[in-house]
C-alpha cells in the first residue's frame, strides 16, 4: 500500500499538504470509478466487475465555486468497513490511513436499503459524510423515486442525486464534500472539540454497548503522536492510537471494533429508513430494465447460460487470434522492411566490433521485433477485448457459471479471468491474479498460469509439431500440456496450506460497456504490460545474443548432458535450446535450428534431420511446461517474492522434466 | 432449542421460491451480513449454477452467488411468493 506515502509531507507552510482530503467510499459496482472520472476528469480504471481498483489512489481535484481544491482519494469498493477489499487489510485501515476530513459515500439510489449499512457505517465514524446517491438515471427508469430532503434529515448529512456516467450532480455532491473537509479542517486548526451530534439510531441496549466500548478508548493509554500510525500496532487492532491521535473518535472507534455486532442494526435500520425515503412507481415504464434483468438470470442459468459462456469465450480467443495475427503480420512486416535495415546499419557503424554488434542486434532489433509482432498485437487485442467483458458486467455471470470447476484446484470461478489472459502473455495475466481473495489463491492460479501457453508458446507447439507430424499431433500436444497443468493446480491446492474461502459474491449488473472507459482500461493496462515486460525482454535478449555469438552457450551442453540425454532422450543441442528459451520463450524453435545448424551443419535447418517427432513431441512438452520466461518470473518475483517466484518456476520445472521423461518413454525416445 | 420441525435452509428452497431469513450460522455470518443476507431479509431462489455450483438468490434489487455450502447454514421460513414491486416479470 504506497498511496499513504504519496502525500506531500506537513510542512506547514506548502499548499498540497493543507488541502483537505475527501474518501471515495462505495459498494463494488456502484459507479464509483466512473465518478471519480467525472470528479476529476480523468478516466479511472473501470469496471463492471467487483475489485478493479485495489490500491488507494488520490487526486488533485478543484471545485468550481468557492469550495476550493482538496485530494480526492479514491479506494477499492468495499461491503463494509470491516471488509477486507485488498485482501490483508481492513478497509478502515485503508481508508484512515488516508487520514480523510469528509467522506463522500457513493450509493445506489436505486437500491437504497443495501447501500445505507455502509453510509451508516461512515456516519458512525464520527467524520462529515456527504451522500452521492449515484445511478439516478438507472433508478429512474426502473421508476424509483428518492426523496433526498427526508433521506438527509434522517442521516444530519447532504445527500446529492448524482449520475456519474454523464456527470449529472457531481459536481454539487463534490462541493459539499470539499466544503464540510474544509470546515472540519479548520475546526481542528483551531483545536475545537470534536463531537458526531447525532442522534442514536439503534436499539438502547446496542447503544449502550457502544458507550461502554467509547468509554474503553477514552481512558486507554497515552496519547500517541499524530503522524505515527506504525505505532497503532500497540494496542491490537491500532484503534486506540487512532483516537489518541484525533483521527477517530471514541465512538468511532467504538463502533469499528463492534462492526459484526452493529452490522445486523444497520440493516434493519437501512430497510426501514429506505421504505420511508424510497417512492416506487409501478405503471410500466420500467420496461427495458426487467429486459436488462432477465438477461442476467439468463446468462447465469444452465441454459441457456452455459453455450453462451462457450460461444463468448471462443470468440474472445478467436478476435484475440485473429486480430492479433493481422496486427502481428502488419507491424513485424512493416518492422523488418523499415526499421531493421537502420538498426542493423546503425548498430554495425557505431560498434565496429562485429560479434559486440551481433549480440546488440539480438537485443534491439530481435527483441523489439518480438514486443512489436507479440506484445502489441495480443496483448493489446486481448485487453480490450477483457475490458468490454468487464465493462459489460459478464465476466461475473462467468465466474458463477465455472465456480464448480475452478474449486477442483482450489481456486473460485473468478479465476477464469486470468488464466484466459494467460493464454495471450503470462505476465498481465500474473497482475489479473489480483482479482482473487487470497495469498493462497493468487499462488495456485499463478503456476496455473504459468503453465498455460502463452501465444509466444503456443506458435512454438504448433510450428514444430504441425509441418512434420500433422495437426493433430500438435493439438494432442495441447492436450498434455492442459493435462499437466491440470494436475499441477490440483497438487498445488494440496500442498499450499489453507483452504478456498466459500462463495458469497453480489454479481455485477449487465451494463452497455461505456467505450472511453473501454479504451482507458485497457490502454492503462498494456501500459503497465509494456513498462514491466519490455526491458526484461530487451535484457534477456542481449544477454542471449552474448551467450551465443561468443559460444559461451556450448559448455552448458556438458553439464546438462545426463539429463537431456539420458532421462529425456534428446539431442544436446535441444537441451540448450531449453535452457536459453528461458530467456526468450517464443526463440525455443529458432534457437533449436540455430543452435542445430552449428553443430549439424546447414542440413539441419529441417528439423526433421535430426530429431524424431517423438523427440519433438517430448521437446515442446518440456519447453512450454517448463520455467516460466525470464519476464514472467520477474513478474511472479514483484507480486510474491522472490522465494514464492522461484517455488513456482521449481514447480513447473519438476512437472516438466517429469512428464517428459514419462512421455520419452511412453513414445519409445528413450 | 429443540424444534418440532427440521429447519429448512438456503439450500432446500426450490427455485422460484421466497423466504424470509431466520437466522444465520456463525462461520458466514458476517460475510452473509455485509451481503445483506442476515436475519429479516427476504430473499428469492433465482436458480442453482450447473455441476453443483453456487446459489443464485436475489436479495431487494442485488443478486448474490451463494456457495451451497454456505447456503446450508442460512436459516429460512417460506414465506408467501409475492414478488418484490420492482420484480414485476416473475409470477
Amino acid at each position: 500500500m504506497t498511496a499513504c506515502h504519496q502525500r506531500p509531507p506537513g510542512t506547514g507552510g506548502g499548499t498540497a499538504a493543507d488541502l483537505p482530503v475527501v474518501a471515495l467510499v462505495g459498494r463494488p459496482n456502484v459507479g464509483k470509478s466512473t465518478f471519480l472520472a467525472r470528479a476529476s476528469g480523468r478516466f479511472a480504471e473501470t469496471g463492471n466487475a467487483p475489485g478493479t481498483t485495489l490500491f488507494a489512489e488520490r487526486r488533485r481535484v478543484g471545485s468550481r465555486n468557492r469550495a476550493g481544491e482538496a485530494w480526492l482519494v479514491d479506494l477499492p469498493g468495499t461491503t463494509s468497513l470491516a471488509d477486507r477489499p485488498a485482501g490483508t487489510e481492513p478497509f478502515w485501515r485503508l481508508l484512515l490511513a488516508e487520514r480523510p476530513d469528509a467522506i463522500l459515500v457513493v450509493a445506489d439510489a436505486g437500491d437504497l436499503a443495501r447501500h445505507l449499512p455502509l453510509i451508516l457505517a461512515c456516519r458512525d465514524l464520527g467524520l462529515p459524510i456527504v451522500v452521492a446517491a449515484n445511478l439516478a438515471d438507472e433508478a429512474a427508469a426502473r421508476g424509483v423515486e428518492l426523496d433526498t430532503g427526508r433521506l438527509a434529515q434522517l442521516l444530519v448529512a447532504p445527500v446529492q442525486l448524482t449520475v456519474g456516467r454523464d456527470g449529472r450532480g457531481v459536481a454539487r455532491a463534490l462541493d459539499e464534500a470539499i466544503r464540510l473537509a474544509r470546515r472540519r479542517r479548520d475546526a481542528l486548526a483551531g483545536a475545537s472539540p470534536r463531537g458526531t451530534g447525532r442522534a442514536a439510531i439503534h436499539p438502547a441496549a446496542i447503544e449502550l454497548r457502544i458507550e461502554a466500548e467509547a468509554r474503553s478508548f477514552a481512558t486507554a493509554g497515552p496519547p500517541i503522536g499524530a503522524r505515527s500510525l506504525g505505532a497503532a500496532a500497540i494496542d491490537e487492532d491500532g484503534l486506540g492510537a487512532l483516537v489518541a491521535s484525533g483521527a477517530l473518535s471514541a465512538r468511532g472507534a467504538a463502533t469499528l471494533r463492534l462492526a459484526d455486532v452493529l452490522e445486523g442494526p444497520r440493516w434493519e435500520v437501512a430497510r426501514r429508513w429506505a421504505d420511508q425515503v424510497e417512492r416506487r412507481r409501478t405503471d410500466g415504464e420500467s420496461g427495458t430494465s426487467t429486459k436488462v434483468d432477465r438477461l442476467a438470470r439468463l446468462s447465469t442459468a444452465p441454459w441457456p447460460g452455459l453455450p453462451l459462456f462457450v460461444v463468448v469465450a471462443l470468440a474472445s480467443l478467436l478476435v484475440t487470434m485473429l486480430v492479433g495475427g493481422w496486427l502481428a503480420a502488419v507491424l513485424g512486416s512493416a518492422w523488418t522492411a523499415a526499421v531493421s535495415p537502420l538498426l542493423t546499419v546503425g548498430v554495425h557503424t557505431l560498434v565496429p566490433q562485429p560479434a559486440i554488434a551481433s549480440a546488440l542486434l539480438w537485443g534491439l532489433d530481435g527483441g523489439l521485433i518480438a514486443l512489436v509482432s507479440v506484445g502489441i498485437p495480443y496483448v493489446l487485442t486481448f485487453y480490450l477485448v477483457l475490458a468490454l467483458l468487464e465493462d459489460s458486467g459478464y465476466l461475473t455471470s462467468a465466474a458463477v457459471l465455472t465456480d464448480r470447476l475452478f474449486n477442483l484446484v482450489g481456486l473460485p470461478g473468478r479465476a477464469a479471468i486470468p488464466l484466459l489472459a494467460a493464454s495471450g502473455c503470462n505476465v498481465p495475466a500474473i497482475y489479473g491474479t489480483r482479482v482473487l481473495a487470497t495469498r493462497r489463491e493468487r499462488l495456485i492460479a499463478s503456476l496455473l498460469v504459468t503453465m498455460t501457453p502463452c501465444s509466444a508458446r503456443s506458435a512454438v507447439v504448433v510450428a514444430a509439431l504441425a509441418p512434420i507430424a500433422g495437426p493433430g499431433v500438435a493439438l494432442a500436444a495441447f492436450g498434455v500440456i492442459a493435462l499437466l497443468t491440470i494436475g499441477g493446480g490440483v497438487l498445488a491446492n494440496r500442498m499450499i496450506p489453507g483452504r478456498q474461502p466459500a462463495l458469497v459474491l453480489e454479481l455485477a449488473p449487465l451494463r452497455r460497456p461505456l467505450l472511453p472507459h473501454v479504451v482507458a482500461k485497457a490502454w492503462s493496462r498494456f501500459e503497465g504490460f509494456v513498462r514491466s515486460a519490455a526491458p526484461v525482454m530487451l535484457a534477456g535478449s542481449i544477454v542471449l545474443g552474448i551467450l551465443y555469438e561468443t559460444g559461451l552457450v556450448w559448455p552448458v551442453a556438458v553439464v546438462i548432458d545426463p539429463l537431456v540425454g539420458g532421462w529425456l532422450g534428446l539431442p544436446a543441442v535441444a537441451g540448450l535450446a531449453l535452457v536459453f528459451a528461458f530467456l526468450r520463450k517464443e526463440l525455443a524453435l529458432q534457437l533449436l535450428v540455430a543452435l542445430a545448424v552449428v553443430q549439424y551443419g546447414a542440413a539441419a535447418a529441417n528439423l526433421a534431420t535430426f530429431m524424431t517427432p517423438a523427440q519433438l513431441f517430448v521437446y515442446v512438452v518440456v519447453a512450454s511446461v517448463s520455467v516460466p520466461c525470464v519476464a514472467t518470473l520477474a513478474t511472479l518475483a514483484a507480486e510474491f517474492g522472490w522465494r514464492a517466484a522461484l517455488a513456482l518456476s521449481g514447480t513447473t520445472l519438476a512437472i516438466a522434466l517429469g512428464a517428459g521423461g514419462i512421455l520419452a518413454r511412453l513414445l519409445g525416445v528413450v | 432449542m429443540p424444534r418440532a420441525h427440521p429447519v429448512l435452509t438456503l439450500a432446500e428452497l426450490p427455485v422460484g421460491s421466497t423466504a424470509l431469513v431466520t437466522a444465520v450460522g456463525a462461520e458466514h455470518g458476517p460475510a452473509l451480513a455485509r451481503e445483506g443476507l442476515g436475519p429479516g431479509a427476504t430473499v428469492t431462489v433465482d436458480a442453482h449454477a450447473p455441476f453443483g455450483g453456487p446459489l443464485l438468490v436475489g436479495v431487494g434489487r442485488a443478486r448474490l452467488a451463494v456457495a451451497r455450502s454456505v447456503a446450508a447454514t442460512v436459516e429460512v421460513a417460506p414465506s408467501a411468493p409475492a414478488a418484490p414491486p420492482d420484480r414485476p416479470f416473475r409470477p
